[in-house]
């Protein structure tokens, strides 16, 4: 069994163990553009203790990252496409901060890390990159009042439920009036960039995204589980 | 909003069998009573990923392979050669009809 490095973050350490052969037959199944369904699935089997439901997408991304980094064969620094290297889209300078951030406006708008609850229910609610912006909004950026309100979703929120809550506010969002839209989605632009530790995200058609840091030109990046599990099989085929 | 086009190789439903049936493979090459170690399949299936290369690749397992294979050659070989002696006797039979 390989010993996977403890991962030592600034607000918590993970350990990880390696997936064995029926885990790893139970998540190759899975729909493999589910990937934030399949990243929970996968952490729920090398992570004890820790609902990966309840980290930030970027811990979550982290985490699938180091696990690859750890198991494969060759540098840990692995190769992703033809010239990028995992270092060129990490980011570690920036820390981890769970606080929501103020981006003012007369409603006091906060913005929130995204959690993995809630990509979970965005990926069944989005089908193209406008939606996931839609979506992100949506799930990430509330009021102040909203915020303090009893029935404002949490992980424990039923996920038909949220999905419910959450197609309710895109359609909400998606009848603003254009200007003053485009404000509140600048400022959600600025917001996101003071919350991307670990990783920049970016949006595709199939959810979130890892972007390179020379950014605009250079092919955007996604860990995925399946990647954690192809390298190991190559030699029984 | 930044090259939403990127498309991204997943696993194709073939190469997702190809990955099961690998595993499957594996798992019970080493188990049950036709396995090279005695494992049950639900033990094999717990062994982490890595384990299954280690064994593949080591020469402990490789000299297990070439004494099973020994092995099954020592309880085929009387069998063949029972197949041989009623091979002979049909022989013999049809002889015999043609007198």
């Amino acid at each position: 069994m390989l010993l996977i490095p403890q991962l030592q973050l600034p607000h918590a350490n993970f350990d990880m163990r390696e997936l064995t052969i029926g885990e790893a037959i139970g998540l190759v199944k899975l729909n493999p553009s589910a990937h934030e369904h399949t990243i929970s699935q996968f952490l729920s089997c090398v992570l004890s203790g820790i609902n990966s439901r309840e980290l930030t997408v970027q811990e979550r991304y982290l985490l699938v990252a180091q696990y690859i980094s750890a198991t494969c064969v060759g540098e840990s620094d692995f190769p992703i496409g033809d010239s990028a290297k995992y270092s060129d889209y990490l980011r570690m300078n920036h820390s981890l901060s769970l606080e929501p951030i103020a981006l003012g406006f007369d409603e006091d708008w906060q913005l929130s890390p995204l959690f993995g609850w809630q990509a979970e229910a965005l990926e069944d609610v989005c089908h193209s990159w406008q939606d996931w912006i839609f979506g992100c909004m949506a799930a990430q950026l509330a009021t102040l009042d909203e915020f303090k309100k009893e029935d404002y979703p949490t992980v424990n929120t039923p996920i038909a439920f949220y999905k419910d809550w959450l197609k309710e506010r895109i359609t909400i969002f998606k009848a603003y009036p254009e200007r003053d839209f485009a404000e509140l989605y600048h400022a959600f632009l600025i917001g996101l960039e003071q919350l991307n530790f670990y990783f920049e995200l970016g949006f595709d058609n199939e959810g979130l995204v890892c972007l390179h840091k020379e950014g605009h030109g250079v092919a955007p990046a996604r860990f995925q589980v399946s990647d954690c599990l192809t390298a190991t099989a190559i030699s029984f085929s | 909003m930044r090259q939403p086009d990127f498309k991204y190789p997943t696993v194709s439903l073939q190469q997702q069998s190809a990955l099961v049936d690998s595993w499957v493979s594996a798992a019970l090459s080493l188990s049950g009573s036709a396995g090279l170690v005695t494992l049950s399949y639900n033990e094999a299936l717990n062994m982490a990923l890595s384990d299954l290369s280690d064994i593949f690749d080591s020469q402990g397992f490789k000299q297990l392979q070439k004494a099973k294979e020994a092995e099954n050659q020592l309880l085929i070989a009387p069998l063949e050669r029972l197949n041989e002696v009623i091979r002979g006797l049909n022989n013999l039979g049809k002889a015999l009809s043609h007198r």
